[in-house]
């Protein structure tokens, strides 16, 4: 197999209402989306609702930062968080492939007869299954997210179950906000393959408002330091001096 | 949804199509009885054209191995919007349905064919993956006949599954890794006689594996016909690899609930005799050792080019696809 060089970054928001502290979240996820993140959001709806207000500003966030948006049930929540990474990295990569056919063939993927377009989705599914994935989850734990708890613990290791089945590298990094103590983003865990659960066993609700912006922001640069990482070498220094 | 005797023109192939009735609806799309020039068929419906585009590229994929799905007929598209191809009908009632109505010797035998079904869909290396009831459907002849639908969640094995309905899959019982394999769908396959008793409760939906586990082992118990509840328990867990050894050791379970059944008979001598179990009706059909040439052609050159791209992400101008979901 050839060394697969593409990336697909993800930033996956769970909350259950409107941010009120820090930054506008609908900038921070245009930013993120300008360095090539797709930024989704589920909000949880929990007998009641989110608020028209929260609705809104969810699907802004997940507009600006080009994802999806869903309305769940907690009950709901696993299966939501699968089909969104499914198919936002779906999406992604046929619009790398459509660009490819346009560069190539002078036609988008609509533009070719049904049997073809079946061969190009095939493409997109090798490459889905191949391609290297990276997904923060920035998860809500304000003390309206008591109860929910729970149930979002069991959608991220649930997540990386399916993760952790790829062919392709998969990493994934957990965030909380508001943080504990004072701080309005906490990294649950940094990139790894693989959820430690015994780490998310830590996640509690924390005193604080919803800072969601300042969230998005700490997601952006947590796929900053793993680019900056993998640009040194991964060879075994032999003693040589590097000029410079 | 369309309704009776709505008329389809294929914009490719210029095939008319007429719906004379709705067959189910899905996460994909809609699935339709039509009439058209060869006779009646369904037609799979989507919104989308890349939905369809990969379920019938894995149609065609298995129907020169397999006959277990639905004879692909053809792929085509309608203006403005609709995306469509016709396969093969396929009577016969979902497994949980047709579960209800059949004595235990019938349903004995719906799941040793259940069982080859799926030794034949192995042999050709992919996995069913998304088993549901509904995605089943038995004629209860005599020997029953079973035919799968919905090939979308069909995967290679070794590669992940990404279709799955929570309840059949072996990751959310934490009873093993979401990756394609025989046993993955062998497990789905249990946990789909197992439900056919009793149903799992939402609940389960925000509890940790353990607990889902706990819920399992105690339902298992409760099953009525004890005599397959040891094979249930081994499939669960991951001890049997293959669908042949499934089917075999099936077979033999049921002869033993044949046997008990018949004591309790001498003993109150009140029922006549009745046919008494058979062994599994699975048609055994050779494995096919036909192995598909490579494919190399201009798929894989995009496949390589598109691979090679330094930076696959950094496009912003693709909003306009999330237009289609
Ligand atoms: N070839 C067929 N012949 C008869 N009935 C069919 C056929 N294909 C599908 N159906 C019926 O239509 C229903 C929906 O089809 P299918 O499962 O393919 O849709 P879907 O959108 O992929 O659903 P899902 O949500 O399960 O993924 C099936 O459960 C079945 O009852
Ligand atoms: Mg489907």
């Amino acid at each position: 197999m050839g060394d697969v060089k593409g990336t697909i970054r993800q930033i996956l928001v769970v909350t259950d209402g409107c941010s009120n502290v820090g930054d506008d979240p609908v900038v921070a996820a245009s930013n993120a989306r300008k360095q090539g993140m797709v930024v989704n959001v589920i909000g949880i709806v929990d007998k009641g609702e989110v608020g028209q207000h929260g609705k809104m500003e969810a699907l802004s966030i997940a507009d600006a930062g080009g994802g999806m948006c869903r309305l769940v049930q907690p009950v709901e929540l696993s299966a939501t968080v699968q089909m969104m990474t499914h198919q936002t990295m779906q999406l992604t990569l046929q619009q790398v492939v459509n660009q490819e056919l346009l560069e190539v063939m002078g036609k988008s993927t609509e533009d070719l007869p049904p049997m073809e377009r079946s061969k190009v989705m095939q493409v997109v599914d090798k490459l889905e299954e191949e391609v290297r994935l990276e997904v923060v989850v920035a998860v809500d734990t304000s003390a309206s997210m008591r109860d929910k708890i729970p149930t979002v613990r069991e959608a991220i290791r649930d997540l990386s179950l399916s993760l952790q089945a790829r062919q392709g590298d998969s990493r994934v990094a957990v965030i909380t906000f508001p943080g504990s103590g004072d701080s309005m983003v906490e990294t649950v865990q940094p990139f790894q393959s693989e959820v430690d659960m015994a780490k998310l066993d830590d996640i509690l609700v924390a005193r604080g408002g919803t800072p969601t912006g300042p969230a998005i922001d700490h997601a952006r640069g947590l796929f900053q330091q793993l680019r900056d990482v993998d640009d040194f070498p991964t060879s075994r220094w032999t003693g040589e001096t590097q000029s410079q | 949804m369309m309704p009776q005797g709505t008329k389809v023109v294929g914009k490719w192939t210029n095939t008319v199509l007429y719906v004379e009735q709705h067959l189910g609806s899905g996460a994909n799309g809609q699935v339709y009885l039509v009439r058209s020039p060869a006779g009646r068929a369904a037609m799979k419906v989507c919104p989308s054209s890349s939905d369809i585009a990969m379920e019938w590229g894995l149609l065609e994929k298995l129907s020169a191995r397999s006959s277990v799905f639905p004879k692909p007929m053809f792929i085509d598209d309608c203006a403005p919007d609709l995306y469509f191809y016709v396969m093969e009908w396929i009577a016969g009632e979902p497994f949980h349905r047709a579960a209800k109505n059949l004595s235990p010797t019938q349903f004995h035998d719906v799941v040793g064919a259940l069982l080859a079904g799926f030794a034949e869909l192995h042999a050709t290396g992919h996995g069913f993956c998304d088993i549901k009831p509904e995605n089943i459907l038995v004629s209860a002849t005599t020997p029953p006949s079973i035919r799968f639908v919905d090939v979308g969640g069909v995967t290679q094995f070794g590669r992940s599954v990404r279709q799955y309905t929570p309840f059949y899959d072996r990751g959310f019982w934490g009873l093993g890794s979401r990756k394609a394999d025989a046993s993955y769908d062998l497990c789905g396959v249990a946990l789909a006689v197992l439900f056919t008793s009793v149903q799992p409760p939402d609940v389960l939906l925000g509890k940790s594996p353990e607990q889902r586990k706990e819920w399992l082992w105690k339902a298992l118990r409760k099953f009525p016909s004890a005599s397959y509840v040891p094979l249930i328990q081994r499939v669960l867990r991951g001890e049997v690899l293959d669908a042949l050894q499934f089917q075999r050791e099936w077979a033999r379970a049921g002869s033993a609930t044949a046997r008990s059944r018949k004591n309790v008979r001498a003993a109150s001598a009140a029922h006549p005799p009745s046919r008494s179990t058979s062994a599994a009706t699975g048609k055994h059909r050779a494995a096919p050792s036909r192995r598909l040439h490579r494919q190399v052609d201009w798929t894989e050159w995009l496949m390589w080019t598109s691979l090679g791209m330094a930076v696959m992400v950094t496009m912003t101008a693709w909003a306009s696809f999330l237009g289609l979901l």
